[in-house]
């Protein structure tokens, strides 16, 4: 009567009441134009049971609907779908017919520079960019961007986490040596500055380009330089092997975050294990070995001197299978 | 004889070109990418070449004080124990001033070249080179207090000029500049200035010791996180300290620099045998607030804050002056009452 798994690829939910389905809405980067709020009411209280859930990845969720309203739902959303994903630069062929894939997640995103202070670039920009970059696609992944190194949004249990961050500059003429940026680093970060002949030194092995000396410099002594990106691999949740995410590339540029997320999907592609149901890109990494990994997703990469790949070592926490 | 005339944007720029060439030029400007949060933009002086280039809407995040007083200064050089003063020279600098900020330079003045009688060489030589250009306040800011301060208007700039919808404005002031703007047609030009202040403020005659004791310094002490923003941004605190600093290819030859301070970060007020009389954010602050609307009158009879308003917006806190000094004459206040 329902097949299901062509309902779920379409991102609706099998639901645990019978006949019933659940509508999902991505919202990549988290950020929304506030008229599609208007459609997201219609749909919950013609369609739904009027109520909304916000989901864990920054979507929206509509409970309640009938399994047989689907089509006409997928109707009524269509345009707003298509906007959503036009202003990523995805261009939905039939939006009438619903999403065409739920694999590969929404897009999580904080706040970014739009709002916080801490935010080194434009997280939703971003993730626009990455929405485009790998979606749409039937293969699970995961992917969330964070403005800074404090990770409001958990980068670190994502397939793929980007932290943005920014080269501080320091301009000594500019320098009272108040020493706010040393011992706010020295408190809260990594104490990657020192100070010596009244002039502030920055430990380059140990700065993690958070921007917070920037953000204490009463002067200006400190002002931004180069944003650059530091790409997490391998984080997350799930029942057997929960993982936080480690550096896989740090000091990339915005050209090299978008050109591996657009690698992603062929590494899956080519060693994936079709016998399980959705394997995760953190096993397949598991299997292959990080080496394989590298040299998919880094094909085609121009990666620049100051750019340094690493190979995440952590192998997370986990629960024992019985012998 | 004074001189008005409009110009054409054409017109303006060559004027301003020429005058370029014998000025350097220091004048607001918009940095794009400067500021302190990521993709904003730092409203700041700087040295101009264009007319185009000057931000004329706009405050500047800092004062102009570091073209007198540069951020770190150079007094001597010592070679092997051989001590030589550096006698730095800056070339004739024009700079574009909102008419609180001509006012600050009295204030600078009276403690640079007037105070206990002797001249600061160092001070004294770029302030004899350095001459106004007045940008006008068609309006206050919000944070503007000028009125109050009795520095929202001044006669003291060489020139003036506004732009217009179309081209420029000018008001040659000083002869000097005459030669400059041979063209253009004479009209009616005058700047405007600020004629009220959004929220006025009153000074108080005087200050009892007893509001050191006030609850309110506590609450300031909760707020303030004594950063120093309100002192490098203002234009008239001139606090600093003196360091010998290395070379760094030879340790044996240093410089004596003399660098900005503020009385609101760490050790400002440390003494030998690890005295420090300010602590508590609050009552950094209140030494603050009092020295710029009492204490530095009593010496040189004029109030060291110009209403610049500056402080109010650097402060990431958002701790006001104005409010500050609401309360202060509210604890006088309250003081004569109880009597």
């Amino acid at each position: 009567m329902y097949d299901t798994k062509a309902i779920m690829r379409k991102a609706f939910r099998i639901s645990k009441v019978r006949n019933e389905s659940a509508i999902r809405i991505r919202v990549p980067g988290g950020h929304l134009d506030a008229a599609h709020l208007s459609v997201i009411r219609e749909l919950a209280e013609t369609f739904g049971n009027g109520t909304v859930h916000l989901t864990t990845r920054q979507g929206y969720e509509i409970p309640g609907v009938k399994l047989t309203d689907l089509g006409a739902i997928s109707r009524h959303m269509a345009e707003m779908i298509a906007d959503i994903e036009v202003a990523c630069g995805v261009v939905l062929e039939s939006p009438e017919d619903g999403y065409p894939a739920a694999g590969t997640r929404n897009v999580c995103a904080c706040i970014g520079n739009r709002v916080c202070r801490f935010a080194n670039f434009d997280t939703t920009a971003l993730a626009r960019k990455i929405e485009q970059a790998i979606y749409p696609n039937h293969t699970h992944l995961k992917v969330a961007i964070t403005g800074c190194p404090n990770d409001c949004i958990k980068a670190h249990l994502h397939d793929i986490g980007i932290v943005g961050t920014v080269v501080p500059e320091y301009d000594p003429s500019r320098c009272i040596g108040c020493e706010a940026c040393l011992d706010n680093c020295k408190k809260k970060i990594t104490n990657a500055l020192s100070f010596e002949d009244f002039a502030i030194t920055r430990d380059e092995d140990y700065c993690l380009r958070c921007g917070e000396c920037i953000l204490k410099c009463p002067t200006g002594a400190f002002s931004r330089g180069k944003k650059l990106y530091r790409i997490l691999l391998g984080g997350r949740t799930g029942k057997r092997n929960p993982r936080l995410a480690q550096t896989f590339v740090e000091n990339a540029t915005q050209d090299i975050v978008l050109g591996i997320c657009r690698n992603l999907h062929r590494f899956i592609a080519t060693y994936i294990d079709q016998s399980k149901a959705k394997e995760h890109m953190g096993y397949i990494i598991d299997r292959t070995g990080f080496d394989t990994f590298k040299s998919f997703v880094l094909e085609g990469l121009t990666l620049g001197p100051d750019v340094k790949v690493v190979q995440p070592t952590n192998p997370g926490y986990v629960y024992p299978r019985r012998p | 004889m004074m001189k008005t005339l409009r110009l054409d944007n054409e017109q303006a720029e060559n004027a301003f070109r020429a005058i370029a060439d014998d000025y350097t030029v220091v004048a607001p400007k918009r940095c794009a990418g400067r500021g302190r949060f990521s993709d904003t933009d730092l409203t700041t002086y700087e040295t101009v070449e264009s007319l185009g280039e000057i931000e004329f809407s706009a405050k500047t995040y800092f004062s102009a004080k570091s073209v007198l007083l540069p951020i770190r200064e150079v007094m001597f050089s010592f070679n092997r124990g051989e001590a030589e003063e550096v006698r730095t020279s800056m070339p004739p600098t024009i700079v574009f001033l909102r008419a609180c900020d001509i006012h600050a330079l009295a204030v600078l003045d009276a403690m640079f070249l007037e105070h206990g009688g002797r001249e600061d060489c160092y001070y004294a030589r770029r302030r004899e080179n350095m001459i106004c250009f007045l940008l006008e306040c068609p309006g206050p800011f919000d944070e503007c207090f000028c009125v109050s301060m009795g520095t929202s208007r001044t006669k003291d700039y060489a020139v003036f000029i506004r732009p217009e919808a179309e081209g420029y404005a000018a008001e040659i002031m000083d002869d000097r500049f005459e030669r400059y703007f041979p063209f253009g047609d004479r009209a009616h030009v005058a700047p405007r200035f600020s004629e009220e202040d959004p929220i006025p403020v009153a000074l108080p005659r005087h200050v009892e010791a007893s509001l050191f004791a006030d609850a309110s310094w506590k609450e300031y002490s909760q707020r303030c996180i004594a950063c120093g923003r309100c002192n490098t941004s203002c234009p008239t605190c001139t606090c600093f300290t003196v360091q010998d600093i290395p070379a760094a290819d030879d340790r044996d030859s240093p410089t004596r620099q003399r660098i900005w301070s503020s009385c609101q970060v760490k050790d400002f007020s440390l003494l030998a045998g690890n005295h420090d009389f300010r602590l508590a954010h609050g009552d950094k602050m209140r030494y603050r607030v009092l020295h710029k609307i009492t204490d530095f009158a009593k010496t040189f009879g004029l109030p060291m804050c110009v209403g610049c308003g500056r402080c109010d917006i650097v402060c990431p806190e958002y701790i006001s002056m104005r409010k500050c000094i609401e309360t202060i004459n509210t604890i006088c206040r309250r003081g004569a009452e109880v009597g």
